[in-house]
């Protein structure tokens, strides 16, 4: 938390502001933003609670995800700590591309991107996808206590790298193909979801599942595939419900 | 607890400044935030808040990083809705 506000006169020199470095961003000042506008502002932040925010589309998004069963699933599995605000952080830019607010989402994205590791950003591309619902559906067991599922949602997020793979440009069709497979192996997840979202990704995402068909590994997986004008999207859904004689068997999930 | 919601998007360098010293902070020479000589870390994200990416919330004056997952932590944290007016 930061300190109280205090009220001292503008330009009291209450902090070190060091004026000639960024000299030129200060000339960029417009003349009508007047001292006086300037304090009309702090008065209403002092008086009326109010957020001031560079890109306000976030918080009116995040805002609107209360009213969601989605948002208050996450708040009913998820404590309070850094996973629910990126899951809840997803929902807001999932909102954002179901309304095509491009622009804002881009700003959104990026400021993501400047703010959280590769695997939060994970977590919270997994929320926007909207596989949070699906993945707490797999982890409820009959007997389960709300406790035993929070733990369980903590420990499948924790371990996101090992549930959900997003397809990028970047991944080269063979070093996806080897990441499918060592993680389905090796690490044996319950379940795993992977999307692609153009049609080079969703093509790269197909001939890596091919080929591990074609080598005997024995899984079985669900997709759904939607092609529109917006480009091609492709959600694959493996689930693992191994019996205890068969390693490595995945069987079918019905994904969506 | 319900608050305002305002975009400070338009808002000049300078203009951010001045309302940041106002509310008792400062800014260095690379544009971050200060509060008594050393800069303001955003407590969601944990990194250093830069004018440009400037947010300000009313709870003891909070100054974070504009990024929906601090945004998310700050609402949740102050159970906060967005007054539609």
């Amino acid at each position: 938390m930061s300190g109280s506000p205090s009220i001292p006169p503008p330009n009291s020199g209450g902090n070190s502001f060091i004026p000639l470095p960024i000299k030129d961003k200060i000339e960029q000042q417009a003349s009508d933003w007047s001292i006086d506008k300037i304090r009309q502002i702090f008065d209403a932040f002092v008086k009326e609670r109010t957020l001031f925010v560079h890109t306000p589309e976030a918080a009116e998004s995040i805002n609107k995800q209360k009213q969601t069963s989605d948002y208050k699933l996450i708040q009913e599995y998820v404590s309070y700590d850094k996973y629910r605000h990126l899951l809840i952080a997803g929902l807001a830019l999932r909102d954002l591309e179901t309304r095509g607010d491009t622009a804002a989402l881009g700003e959104e994205l990026s400021s993501i991107y400047h703010s959280t590791s590769a695997t939060e950003l994970r977590i919270a591309e997994f929320s926007q996808i909207g596989l949070f619902a699906r993945m707490v559906s797999i982890i409820q067991k009959p007997g389960m206590t709300r406790e035993d599922i929070k733990k369980q949602v903590h420990r499948h997020l924790s371990l996101i790298e090992h549930h959900f793979r997003p397809v990028r440009s970047a991944d080269s069709l063979d070093r996806l193909y080897e990441e499918i497979r060592l993680n389905i192996i090796y690490s044996k997840p319950d379940f795993y979801m992977m999307i692609a979202k153009n049609s080079a990704n969703c093509s790269n995402m197909k001939t890596a599942i091919q080929r591990l068909e074609q080598e005997d590994y024995l899984f079985d997986y669900t997709k759904n595939e939607d092609t529109n004008e917006k480009g091609a999207k492709l959600v694959i859904f493996i689930r693992k419900d191994a019996p205890p004689d068969m390693e490595n068997y995945i069987s079918i999930g019905h994904f969506i | 607890m319900q608050i305002k919601l305002a975009s400070i998007r338009e808002m000049p360098f300078k203009a951010r400044v001045t309302l940041l010293e106002m509310l008792g902070f400062g800014v260095d020479s690379d544009g971050f935030v200060t509060e008594n000589g050393k800069r303001v870390v955003d407590k969601y994200v944990n990194i250093e808040v830069n004018v440009d990416r400037l947010a300000i919330a009313p709870n003891g004056t909070l100054i974070l990083d504009d990024n929906p997952v601090s945004l998310a932590g700050y609402m949740e944290e102050y159970e906060v809705s967005i007054r539609g007016d």
